[in-house]
């Protein structure tokens, strides 16, 4: 006869009947099951890439050292079905040039863009299937496509696939050489014709085809460790510089041939972001490395409870003191609002209505900055005061009204429903007349505002050197003379740099608008001032805003010009134009001009959708060097304020006149600052990366751009962020 | 504790050609990169302006928070309140369910948290983990020994028994050793406890204010 169990028996029910309790005990066996980095790029095996995905917002960075390759990428997941990677790849066996006064003794470098796209997500029985390449648009010594399919079977992540190019190690007939003969041939690097840079798709999946599998195995109770077994798809006869000279004539020695085709690795996480990898490959060769990843797509959670609404000590006696006199509200809302960095710039109070002007430097979700107002203005408020009208304010210029009911906010905020609340407020943005409004609060001007800060200049991977960079400190300021006109002020004292190895001269045949980088760097490295632009801003129309300004807007270039948008509020487009008369800034970046001067101009189209945040900008017109196309660019903003983004340009020059790189692209992200902090902060800290920065399609880099100032005067970005009200 | 995220994310922005961090923000976020929170410090004024029972509760190397007695339930299961509204639910000193904490715990059947009969003590116990979510049976033995002298925060007493309690989830190769000192009234006044296998062990010291 069985024994009963007590405590089984209460185990099983406990199972059974609570819907509340997801038992799950593998997440503590295994506790970190986030996918992992190979060896290239993305997420993979070893060698071989897995079909795997980060969440969408998640940026990474991966290092390997892996025989004669040390390799480290920045990774993007702008969706959660695709991601991206830009790599530089120091390559041990090639040197950068064969002209030491160039490049000195440099190994060789090379740059290359990966990309990876979920085709099947994972299901009961079907796998996770995704497809890719590797080094598109650059030399091609790492080029391939490939199809890879995953399945996570109790601990074990199983993975197989079929590739090209250098992942064509086990080859097979090319399944799609049945449908055309073009894939049968696979013209190879350097030899498309291209500068390098451009994307050869006439190879894509083409030519010699291999099959390759891995299994990436989850050890029980240590930490999420992993180990990893692979049947190695690489072709290392035509993965780099596989026999020295006789591959490239900048390679002095071949690489070591494969033993085994099999590779084994071990994977340790110190914590579910940061991964440290070490790993056998081809039976001969250890590599190691790591790898970190951030998702950084939602609010930092950690403000949440550190930076909440601070209510207001004695509210009631305020209510009470104000009642009946508009003057002592005014009074105390001034002061309530200032003391939460919420800064009022105007008010009314009229019919039991009472407006408000408020201008603000510290929230990126416009919900949240207004939720925070209201709440003040409530806590202070007398009762009889029964609807609060938001304006927020940049510029001088209204750009938003949120109109909310008080009974309905108060009756909604303790259980923060704000989808309730959504349904008792209108969003609207009117222009208003300033005279209007019967408190204003005392402001002289000209005001003047600064603020000091490190600031790092940087020039990544030129023949001189990998890196070279400054370090300055910063000086920002910015003079309002009336509320919308302001003097914009950067300039910059330096303190160490590394430029004095820099030397590489342009080399191009269009106009230096850019590649004199390192006589601007160099001399410019004592101090120098980045911009002082002076700005007028007006709104003619309800919808239409313009800017005039002058003075020197960038480190290359100062002149005049203007800027105009017509931006509706309720509508996802916008549509924008721009002039400017410029002349090209002296090297040392102080207040002389050089010879070269231009008119440049563009038509600025913007489309934003949003569902997913995706904001499509066509720029076209003359560029500095007086080409003439286009540039498109694609960008995705997170909750967070996380923009993650790339663009290309075509202009009507030749790839030969545009030199290296063929045409110009890159990518970039603007992370909030505030994801580091324990308080809210507006900063954003921008990272872009062109492959090779020419002289064609750039244009002029100005401060404050009307689709940036007016992003609060469009009623798609004031709602994504509605569920913050109550934060 | 030092802030991964931060150490590898933050050298990235700087090599950006556009990055931006004021000195008023670099400071702060560079102090809370590399320190631990400063501990939490009760005075005996302090103490004796107080009108209820508090707890002084404190992750190792971690945030710490003062807990205020907010209900004393009839089955001797007392509830403490933070300032930004964690729980923490105790009986005889040891924590049995948490609310807010970034991995919360229920233990289901408390009923036999009760130190004056070590010998009656259950072996087995089932305790619900969060975030992520799992009910896993846990191993509890516990061993009586004599008690020293206890420093809190403002007082030396004499603590009459010192419990050392191990909690293990065999599925998991998990354990952990939690001691409590208990004063001569039988009271527990300090314990060190690891609640969550994703968690580091809390320290509570108690202090009872009696009306």
């Amino acid at each position: 006869m069985k024994r009963y169990h007590p405590l089984r028996t209460a185990l099983v029910l406990l199972l059974v009947f609570s819907n509340d309790i997801k038992s799950d005990i593998n997440d503590y066996i295994y506790p970190s099951k986030s996918p992992s980095f190979g060896n290239f790029g993305g997420l993979g095996v070893i060698q071989n890439p897995s079909a795997r995905f980060h969440d969408e917002g998640t940026l990474a960075f991966n290092w390997i050292q892996n025989g004669v390759y040390r390799r480290g990428s920045i990774v993007m997941y702008p969706f959660n079905w695709f991601e991206f990677s830009y790599q530089y790849t120091d390559i041990d066996n090639a040197q950068y040039s064969l002209i030491k006064e160039f490049s000195g003794g440099q190994s060789y470098k090379d740059k290359s863009f990966d990309a990876k796209a979920k085709i099947i997500s994972e299901g009961r029985l079907m796998p996770e299937i995704a497809v890719g390449a590797r080094d598109l648009a650059g030399t091609g010594i790492f080029g391939a496509e490939y199809v890879v399919a995953n399945k996570r079977i109790s601990n074990v992540d199983l993975s197989v696939g079929m590739g090209w190019g250098t992942l064509s190690g086990n080859k097979i007939k090319n399944p799609l050489a049945s449908l055309s003969d073009s894939f049968d041939r696979r013209t190879g690097v350097g030899s498309s014709g291209t500068m390098g840079g451009d994307f050869n798709i006439g190879d894509f999946f083409s030519g010699e085809t291999g099959l390759f599998a891995g299994a990436e195995i989850f050890i029980p109770n240590l930490n999420g460790s992993r180990v990893k077994i692979e049947y190695d798809g690489t072709n290392y006869e035509k993965e780099g510089f596989p026999l020295g000279r006789e591959s490239f004539n900048l390679a002095f020695k071949p690489i070591r041939k494969p033993d085994s085709k099999f590779n084994i690795g071990f994977i340790y996480p110190l914590s579910d972001n940061f991964h440290l990898k070490a790993s056998i490959t081809k039976g001969n060769t250890f590599s190691f490395g790591f790898s970190f990843h951030a998702g950084v797509k939602g609010s930092n959670p950690k403000i949440k409870n550190t930076d909440k609404h601070e209510p207001v000590s004695n509210a009631e006696a305020f209510k009470k003191i104000s009642k009946g006199n508009d003057t002592y509200i005014y009074r105390s809302i001034l002061k309530h609002l200032n003391d939460r960095n919420l800064y009022l710039q105007k008010a009314n109070i009229d019919n039991n209505v009472l407006e408000v002007q408020y201008a603000q430097d510290k929230y990126i979700s416009y919900a949240r900055a207004t939720g925070r107002v209201a709440r003040v203005l409530d806590e202070v408020v007398p009762d009889e005061i029964d609807t609060f009208k938001i304006a927020n304010t940049n510029a001088g210029t209204n750009l938003n009204t949120i109109t909310i009911d008080r009974q309905s906010f108060q009756l909604y905020e303790s259980s923060k429903d704000h989808n309730s609340l959504r349904r008792n407020i209108t969003i609207s943005n009117p222009k208003y007349n300033p005279k209007n409004y019967k408190f204003v609060p005392d402001v002289e001007f000209p005001a003047f505002f600064w603020k000091a800060a490190p600031s790092v200049r940087s020039q990544i991977g030129g023949p001189d050197g990998f890196y070279f960079g400054d370090l300055s400190l910063a000086i920002h300021a910015e003079i309002l003379f009336k509320y919308n006109l302001s003097l914009v002020t950067s300039g910059a004292i330096g303190i160490v740099d590394n430029f004095d190895e820099l030397k590489l001269a342009s080399d191009s045949i269009l106009p230096h608008v850019r590649t004199d980088i390192v006589k601007y760097l160099k001399q410019s490295r004592k101090g120098h001032f980045k911009r002082i632009q002076l700005n007028w801003f007006h709104r003619p129309t309800k919808n239409i805003y313009t800017k005039l300004s002058a003075g020197i807007f960038e480190p290359m270039f100062g002149g005049y010009g203007f800027e105009s948008l017509y931006r509706p509020f309720n509508s996802t487009f916008a549509i924008g134009l721009e002039y400017w008369n410029v002349k090209q800034r002296d090297y040392d970046q102080m207040f002389k001009f050089i010879d070269y001067e231009t008119e440049t101009g563009h038509i600025n189209i913007f489309y934003e959708e949003p569902y997913s945040q995706l904001l499509f900008r066509l720029k076209g017109g003359r560029f500095l060097a007086g080409d003439s196309g286009i540039n498109f660019d694609l960008s995705r903003r997170f909750k967070s304020g996380l923009r993650i983004g790339a663009f290309f340009s075509k202009t009507d020059i030749s790839k030969e006149e545009f030199g290296e790189g063929s045409f110009d692209k890159g990518f970039y992200f603007y992370l909030p600052i505030e994801f580091f902090f324990d308080s809210h902060t507006k900063g954003i800290a921008g990272f872009g990366l062109r492959p090779l920065t020419r002289d064609g399609a750039q244009f002029l880099v100005h401060s404050h751009h009307l689709y940036g100032i007016t992003d609060q005067a469009n009623s798609y970005n004031i709602e994504r962020n509605w569920d913050d009200i109550y934060d | 504790m030092i802030n991964l995220k931060l150490v590898f994310i933050a050298p990235l922005i700087f090599l950006g050609s556009c990055s931006f961090v004021s000195f008023s923000d670099a400071i702060p976020l560079f102090k809370a990169a590399v320190l631990s929170p400063p501990k939490i410090e009760i005075s005996e004024e302090e103490f004796n302006s107080r009108t209820y029972s508090f707890i002084v509760a404190q992750f190792e190397d971690g945030p710490g928070a003062i807990m205020t007695l907010s209900n004393v339930a009839d089955n001797g299961v007392l509830e403490w309140v933070s300032a930004d509204s964690q729980l923490i639910y105790t009986r005889n000193g040891k924590v049995i369910s948490t609310y807010g904490l970034q991995h919360d715990i229920q233990y289901l059947g408390w009923a036999g948290f009760n130190w004056e009969d070590p010998s009656n003590y259950p072996t087995k116990r089932l305790i619900n983990l969060r975030n992520p979510d799992a009910l896993a049976e846990l191993n509890v033995s516990l061993q009586v020994m004599p008690g020293s002298d206890l420093v809190l925060q403002f007082e030396t007493i004499a603590a009459s028994k010192l419990l050392k309690e191990t909690i293990k989830i065999e599925l998991l190769k998990w354990q952990a050793e939690n001691t409590y000192w208990l004063n001569d009234q039988g009271l527990t006044r300090k314990t060190i406890q690891t609640l969550h296998p994703k968690l580091p062990p809390l320290t509570i010291e108690f202090f009872y204010v009696f009306n």
